[in-house]
């Protein structure tokens, strides 16, 4: 155990992941999430082909987050061990960080006229959000906290194969160099460059 | 192994409605008519049809920018909070902020100008407001492209959306601005000059008619100017990176090539020069007024400018694919 | 399971799920761990990564599982056997096979020699469709990974000769030596939570607990352990002779409505059913189902959530719908694929009105007047049972924990000893000190033990045997040999019992017969004796690759029932019809009607999707499932699709030939053209119910009952055909045509 300041991320393990579905209906679960938001979905490319791949995308939680440079009222923010969170009381709803985000993570409640569509919403590392941890509040506005009790985020609890790894950058480095070594050559790391651009590379 | 397909993941929201593609529109096009109202005033001297031509544009600036705004303001979930953009906004390396403040800077140009002119307080403190419309409204025509391809350079050179690029997508728009500006106040001025004959509107605006010949010229060449960037820039997608010439096929081949193609090449740029040139040969030449062509043209060029704003938030839906991992063999 | 019982002696998966990262190879043939066992992926996965084991995925579809294979087989449903004789053929041709193992352990090698045979290359490629080179390539993987696995499900044995499949199955981890060592075994995993614990308990009709089968020793037996007299059990049945007759299945039960009481192996017609969490929608013949439970007197659903049985028939009165206890409001030890048996904390009481399943099964015997019996076992009555069981909802754990007792105490066949209600709490409590490769406790004080102690767990102080027929390790370790269940000799005179040399380690070094009645023996003095002298109570048998007391003594290709193939009928025909087989007539011969290819030109299979399990009503009431597949599908190939005019999206009628009733059938879905599926197969997933041959029956769900999603039952078009042996359905291979709809 390091005892520099943890930083979260995530890895998602594209040679792992078999679309069981599970870190997508564990999330909306323990969240609590509204019908239509994914916060975190399963993609898959080739289906039903050689090469079929799946990939969980979830928040990646960047080291230099592009939505938290964009967002006009600073109400994405870092925190300090590296979570990527969104504060729906300053929220304008403009949209901004779905066009940054390399990863589609931030979710927009869709179906209503004139783009009142409501403030954006996305994976909170399960970490529940700016308020109170274990409010009423922040359960309504963010979902669970499970980071403040000292717990995983639930969809890479659920996950059947271990392909989506969370965690803090030590330990899933740990997992990463491990999967590298055993397979001899590619991780599997689907978005780690992108998300992690200054973090260990592999 | 057959090598992977990258993956796109495709989200949407500013696609999905009208707002932001006709808040793009309608911003480039008032800073258009607010520079033109400028040095229509500022370089058409004291002859009367351009003081005409300046007070049109002044006056139709303030319409187009309140649609604009409005459209701006309620493509957000929340517009109260919108409104309220000097308490909320504090990013300012976001080009929202910096746009807010922008149109913060215009609006009240706009609206004294339109009011000068209304009151004819006389040329000394217009001449003021006009010198400094001219860089507000090249700054909030550039500022539409900028609000797109703000998102597509950050500090640490990630490129997301590749079509949106700053150094194509800004100056595309200030010059398509310009241009649908030009051919918004043509339109007026050719009404307006129609309906005085008619007896219905003031007199002080008329005259205005008549720039329209020379705002036809100016539009063709600003129209060729654009042509040229826009193929400047595919020209540029075509030889990029993966990113880049995934938006070049998709813009020119793939789903958006009708709208592409026949909105913008055709309804903004070629149609238009096509009927600038059978104008001038009919009006030049054969010596027959031929003022039902320049509306067309004038009306070709607003379509094709808004179809163009609609095709590049359209196509900024076109992420860099992240790639894969290169696949081994177990 | 009883393809595996009739090779090995026990009707099991013979290694664990975890032992999977012990293997050099894994062949999985018939089965989609990637959507049905995702956790067994993990194993899987690692084997892959680590081992860099070799994936053999052999499937008519290219499942998700396909897509981590190392070497993928399209394989015309239906035709396992060729396949497997295949490769078998071509190990023996190259001298890959264990001849140690072959020699020592098992009996009539030359039989399957002579069968096998019949299959070269050639003519597996024209059964199969897998090409030569491809059955090369996975005979020498196979033979050049050792040990290697073989996994299967539903895939191997949902169909006519699915006794057979399983058993070829086991022939060739036989002939490549995989048997009984870690990281190799016959691997197959079972469909639901707990389905091992059901068939251990006497879930099937043909037998009591523990495998002990219905004859008069097996009564006498459960009698002596449930403290009741032999002849009042007898006088509870008809006859003696019914008494000791195989009841229904699942499969066929509702013949026993339709068809005349002449025709039936039983005087009278079935008058009522009562299902306890199981689901109509899973069986076939659905329009059939639908007119039984129609006829049938009384319908009993006992579920947490109102099932297709609810909605089926067009009936107004007679039947009941009760809410049932989910398994997270009850205690109780619950038996997984490997036989690990695992306690299970009650996390709420039951809610509303839910009953947990004792409190139902006890309330029922006391209404029917033998409670006092039903409670009471040779060491007394169920501690915590009230003495009137009404408005009673869930018992004490205590009771629960005296049920366990009483497994313990009469399952001796089996060795279901060992696993005490203190035993497997204490292991609840020490889970983390289980190593994740060998299940094997460190440390603690578990130490030693086997996670779940898998049966046979001869005493307090066994570990459990987490691979059978090993034979590197003392029995007391969970060491054992091939169950030598047949006797010392076979008919023909050869010995069944294993050579010298092929022993569990520590006890006498050759085969020896079973401990005399070590399985009826109630104070456990055979099995302490054969315990302390190294033996094993069950003995040291052999395998048989010739199983003589069942149809088809070594397995042999049968098409399918429906097969698209009417050349291959004609020379390999299915069986000859039946006249009884569990109290109903079961005709094959004159069922498989080579005509019908032409009629009906396109393969029917049907399988599970990972979202969705079983007949459903529980995840299709779940709207966060429902929003990852809100809509019953058939996936089609593009070709057939764009040969039929169909789009992805569009409603495809597929219709499927006349079963018993001379009646076609019909299901309208939505088509999703895919590659998954081959140009000759189509696939449907059977989960859905709430919508019959085109008409909605969602109306008819009580209020604000009806699941979020219903849709057309697969099982309502797949064709007529059951397992010869076992009477499973033959729901894997059918023959169908579609048209848009």
């Amino acid at each position: 155990m390091a005892l520099t300041t943890a930083r979260m991320k995530f890895y998602i393990d594209a040679k792992r992941c078999i679309e069981c579905g599970g870190c997508e209906v564990a999330c909306k679960n323990e969240n609590n999430v509204p019908q239509g938001i994914a916060r975190i979905r399963v993609v898959t490319v080739n289906e039903g082909q050689p090469g079929e791949t799946n990939i969980a995308v979830p928040c990646m939680h960047c080291s230099k987050a592009p939505c938290v440079a964009v967002c006009p009222v600073d109400a994405l923010y870092t925190r300090p061990d590296g979570i990527v969170h969104v504060n729906k009381e300053t929220c304008i709803g403009c949209g901004y960080c779905l066009y940054a985000c390399p990863f589609g993570a931030p979710q927009f409640p869709k179906g209503e006229p004139f783009g009142a569509r409501g403030v954006m919403d996305k994976c909170t590392y399960c970490a529940g959000g700016p308020d109170e941890p274990f409010s009423e509040k922040e359960r309504r506005f963010y979902g669970s906290n499970r980071i403040a009790e000292g717990k995983l985020p639930m969809c890479a609890s659920v996950c059947s194969t271990k392909a989506l790894v969370a965690g803090d950058a030590e330990e899933v480095a740990k997992v990463v160099r491990a999967r590298a070594v055993a397979r001899g050559s590619g991780v599997g790391a689907w978005g780690w460059e992108t998300a992690y651009p200054t973090g260990p590379r592999l | 192994m057959q090598p992977m397909e990258p993956i796109v993941l495709v989200t949407s929201k500013w696609g999905a409605s009208f707002n932001i593609p006709w808040y793009l529109f309608l911003g480039g096009m008032a800073g258009g008519t607010l520079v033109i109202a400028a040095l229509a005033d500022l370089l058409g001297g004291k002859r009367e049809q351009y003081q005409a031509l300046s007070r049109i544009a002044a006056y139709i600036t303030l319409p187009i920018i309140i649609v604009g705004g409005l459209a701006l303001t309620f493509h957000l979930g929340k517009p109260e909070r919108g409104i309220l953009f000097p308490i909320f906004m504090s990013n300012y390396r976001s080009w929202l902020t910096i746009g807010g403040w922008i149109i913060a800077a215009f609006f009240p140009l706009a609206v004294a100008y339109a009011v000068l002119w209304y009151f004819r307080t006389g040329r000394a403190p217009r001449l003021i407001v006009a010198i400094l419309s001219i860089p507000a409204g090249i700054g909030i025509a550039l500022y539409t492209g900028f609000l797109l391809s703000g998102s597509w350079q950050l500090s640490g050179g990630y490129w997301f959306s590749p079509l949106w690029d700053t150094r194509y997508i800004p100056v595309l728009f200030l010059i398509s601005g310009l241009s649908t500006g030009l051919a918004a106040c043509g339109l007026v001025a050719l009404a307006v000059d129609h309906f005085r004959h008619s007896g219905v509107v003031w007199g002080e605006l008329g005259g205005a008619g008549e720039t329209a010949g020379t705002l036809s010229l100016i539009d063709t060449l600003v129209i060729i100017a654009e042509a040229s960037w826009i193929y400047l820039m595919l020209a540029a997608f075509a030889a990029g990176d993966v990113g880049q010439k995934l938006v070049y096929g998709i813009l020119t081949k793939g789903d958006l090539a009708p709208w592409f193609w026949w909105g913008v090449v055709a309804l903004a740029l070629a149609l238009p020069f096509l009927a600038s040139l059978v104008e001038v040969l009919l009006v030049k030449v054969l010596r027959v007024p031929a003022d039902w062509l320049l509306y067309v043209k004038f009306l070709m060029v607003l379509a094709g400018g808004l179809l163009l704003r609609y095709v590049i938030v359209w196509g900024g839906e076109i992420r860099k694919p992240l790639p894969f991992p290169p696949f081994n063999v177990y | 399971m009883a393809g595996l019982a009739q090779v090995f002696g026990f009707g099991a998966m013979t290694n664990h799920q975890n032992d999977i990262r012990n293997s050099r190879s894994v062949m999985i043939i018939g089965m989609n761990p990637a959507e049905n066992h995702p956790i067994s992926m993990q194993h899987i996965l690692t084997a892959k990564e680590v081992n860099r084991a070799v994936i053999i995925s052999v499937d008519p579809r290219f499942t998700k599982t396909s897509a981590f294979a190392n070497i993928y087989c399209r394989l015309r449903s239906g035709t396992d056997i060729p396949f497997i004789y295949g490769l078998i053929n071509i190990i023996l041709a190259n001298g890959w096979e264990d001849k140690k193992m072959v020699n020592e352990r098992t009996y009539d090698f030359e039989a399957l020699k002579a069968e096998v045979a019949k299959f070269d290359a050639a003519t597996v490629a024209d059964i199969t469709g897998v090409s030569k080179e491809q059955l090369f390539q996975v005979a020498k993987a196979m033979a050049d990974n050792r040990p290697g696995t073989v996994i299967w499900a539903m895939g191997g044995t949902q169909h006519s000769n699915g006794t057979a499949v399983v058993r070829t199955y086991c022939h060739l981890q036989l002939v490549l030596g995989n048997m009984g060592r870690p990281g190799g075994g016959c691997d197959v995993f079972r469909g639901h939570d707990s389905i091992q614990g059901v068939t251990d308990i006497g879930g099937g009709p043909e037998t009591l607990p523990g495998y002990y089968g219905i004859a008069e020793t097996a009564w006498k037996h459960w009698s002596k352990v449930w403290d009741v007299p032999y002849e009042w059990m007898l006088s509870r049945f008809k006859s003696k002779e019914m008494m000791e007759k195989p009841g229904f299945t699942v499969a066929r039960w509702y013949e026993g409505v339709l068809l005349d009481p002449k025709e039936l192996g039983q005087d009278t017609n079935i008058k009522a059913v009562f299902f306890m969490g199981h689901s109509t929608n899973s069986m076939s013949q659905m329009d059939r189902v639908k007119r039984a439970l129609e006829k049938v007197e009384l319908i009993v659903d006992f579920d947490p959530f109102v099932t297709n049985t609810a909605v089926l028939p067009d009936r107004t009165d007679g039947i009941y719908v009760m809410p049932a206890a989910t398994n997270y409001e009850q205690w109780c030890s619950s038996t997984n694929t490997n036989r690990d048996l695992q306690w299970r904390q009650r996390v709420v009481d039951p809610v509303f009105e839910a009953r947990t399943d004792l409190a139902i099964l006890i309330d029922l015997a006391e209404r029917l007047g033998f409670k006092k019996q039903f409670i009471k076992n040779m060491k007394g009555s169920w501690k915590g049972v009230p003495a009137s069981m009404k408005e009673v909802k869930a018992l004490p754990e205590q009771t629960i924990d005296d049920v366990l007792r009483e497994v313990n105490m009469g399952t001796l066949s089996i060795g279901y000893i060992g696993q005490t209600p203190e035993r497997l709490k204490r292991q609840q409590q020490w889970a983390h000190v289980f190593d994740i490769k060998t299940k094997k406790a460190v440390g603690g004080p578990v130490d030693g033990e086997q996670w779940g102690l898998p049966w046979p767990c001869w005493h307090d102080k066994h570990p459990g045997t987490s691979i059978l027929y090993r034979t590197d390790i003392p029995v007391a370790q969970g060491g054992s040999g091939f169950r030598a269940l047949w006797g010392p000799k076979a008919p023909d005179g050869q010995t069944m019992l294993a050579a010298e040399g092929s022993a569990p380690a520590g006890g006498p070094n050759a085969g020896y017969p079973a401990q005399k009645e070590y399985a009826t023996d109630l104070t456990r003095g055979a099995i302490k004796e054969a315990m302390a002298e190294g033996r094993h109570p069950y003995g040291n048998g052999r395998a048989r690759f010739n199983s003589w007391n069942i149809p088809d003594p070594v397995p042999t290709h049968r098409e399918p029932i429906h097969s698209p193939r009417p050349d291959l009928i004609a020379k390999w025909p299915t069986y000859d019809d039946v006249k009884e087989h569990y109290r109903v007539p079961q005709p094959y011969k004159s069922m498989q009607k080579p005509e019908w290819a032409k009629q009906y030109p396109i393969v029917l299979t049907t399988g599970r999707i990972v979202e969705l399990e079983g007949g459903s009503a529980a995840e299709r009431a779940d709207w966060w499932l429902v929003e990852l597949n809100p809509e019953m599908y058939v996936e089609i190939h593009p070709k057939l699709a764009n040969d039929h005019g169909i789009k992805n999206g569009d409603w495809v009628w597929i219709e499927s030939p006349e079963d018993m009733d001379g009646k076609p059938s019909r299901i309208k879905v939505k088509a999703k053209v895919t590659k998954r599926v081959g140009p000759d197969t189509v696939f449907l997933p059977y989960h859905w119910g709430g919508v019959f041959e085109g008409k909605s029956l969602a109306s008819k769900y009580p209020e604000g009952t009806a699941p979020y999603s219903v849709g057309e039952s697969a099982n309502t078009v797949t064709n007529y055909g059951y397992d010869r042996v076992t009477q499973m359905q033959e729901t894997k291979t059918g023959l169908c045509r579609i048209k848009k709809a």
